[in-house]
């Protein structure tokens, strides 16, 4: 009985081992994407930055959670998008938020790599600073476009917005042309919004 | 009148099969009043002496005596009792169940992401919020039933009996689960994602 229960347990933790080598071997991004950035308070404006260097680029934002598998399958639904309109003049900003227990960690390598875009630049922010960001636009313009789903304790997660060419971020977030989640539902209407806006 | 006569045959029938039991004397043997005379207790059972000793020395602690008393006699038709059978299910039983509701737990932490077949036939409105918020407890509550399994495994082994191999499969599988689930929450999640058809 013992030496079974070893075998079981040596098995178990081959087996966590195994995982664990898998998992924290790297939070490596696909190639042709810059590395990621955690965001920060400090280092926030890097995001603004990036934001306003495309100016005359169409850019989409996707709010999503690294352990939430409706999100995951949202950026495989978008990566799918991506696939079939190739125009150089779109950016996407994937920014992976911290909304459940389980999101303790970073994204790894097997998250960052369901979004394989080169122009793709994926972000890590543990305290919903574009979320917060994004709230207050939306509370103080009347006439912004309202998503209709999905937030929790006030925190947007799980969307997809979409910013015109002419859109700068200054004091505050430029208005959006679309705002909506969750982003698995609503890969079709990106895929229209960005025909508008980026003829094929 | 004879069916009286019948009925109190069948219950002395009953008493003296009862009385015969060594299962039942090794139960008694087990509650024994403290300082009993073991060569008198021996000779009260008419169990052979190597069986005397197993089920004499067998009983540590509360709880255990029933078990072993079943479980240890070397006689090969007490064993397979359908009385010895049920008391071992019992003690497996409390393991699997522990162990199962562990799994179904830490499932159901992905209840907010995931469209569960059972949330949908039961019509819980806000289900998905329900689960996201008691997440939390959900891998605080799977935690806890992985303990209680363990305990029960660990007093089966005070009392000298092994869990059946059910109720250790079940606890490997269950604390696998878990464990996968606290440590690898994004492989669970791509999994998940995956096989709800967001393979990329």
């Amino acid at each position: 009985m013992k030496k079974r229960l070893s075998l079981i347990a040596a098995l178990f933790i081959v087996g966590l081992l195994t995982l664990a080598w898998h998992f924290y071997r790297g939070k490596t991004v696909p190639a042709g994407q810059p590395p990621l950035v955690s965001l920060t308070a400090q280092n926030f404006d890097q995001l603004r930055s990036a934001f306003n260097a495309s100016v005359g680029d169409v850019r989409v934002v996707l709010l999503l959670s690294p352990t939430c598998p409706t999100c995951l399958r949202g950026s495989a639904a978008v990566e799918n998008v991506l696939k079939q309109n190739r125009n150089p003049h779109l950016r996407v900003f994937a920014i992976w938020e911290a909304m459940l227990p389980t999101d303790y960690a970073s994204p790894g390598t097997l998250v960052l790599g369901r979004l394989s875009d080169p122009r793709v630049a994926q972000y890590w922010d543990k305290n919903h600073l574009f979320a917060l960001e994004l709230a207050r636009k939306l509370g103080s313009d009347a006439d912004h476009p309202q998503p209709g789903c999905c937030t929790r304790d006030g925190i947007h997660w799980d969307e997809i917005i979409v910013y015109n060419q002419d859109a700068r971020w200054d004091a505050q977030l430029p208005r959006a042309v679309f705002v909506e989640g969750p982003v698995v539902d609503n890969a079709p209407d990106l895929s229209e919004v960005m025909a508008r806006l980026l003829p094929i | 009148m004879k069916s009286r006569q019948k009925r109190g045959k069948k219950q002395k029938f009953k008493r003296e099969n009862i009385a015969d039991d060594p299962a039942q004397k090794a139960v008694e043997l087990q509650t024994r009043k403290p300082g009993a005379d073991k060569s008198k207790l021996m000779q009260r059972s008419g169990l052979p002496s190597r069986a005397f000793d197993r089920v004499y020395d067998s009983g540590v602690g509360p709880g255990c005596q029933q078990i072993d008393a079943y479980r240890n006699l070397p006689i090969d038709r007490y064993r397979n009792r359908r009385s010895g059978r049920l008391e071992s299910l019992m003690g497996d039983w409390k393991t699997t169940g522990a162990s199962v509701g562990a799994i179904f737990a830490s499932v159901l932490t992905l209840g907010c992401c995931l469209p569960l077949p059972f949330i949908g036939a039961a019509g819980v409105a806000g289900a998905s919020v329900f689960f996201a918020g008691a997440r939390p407890w959900l891998l605080g509550l799977s935690v806890v039933l992985l303990g209680v399994g363990f305990f029960q495994v660990y007093r089966g082994l005070r009392c000298r009996t092994g869990p059946s191999k059910w109720a250790m499969a079940c606890l490997v599988v269950s604390t696998f689960t878990v464990v996968v689930l606290l440590l690898f929450p994004q492989v669970v999640a791509v999994l998940f994602a995956n096989l709800l058809g967001g393979r990329r």
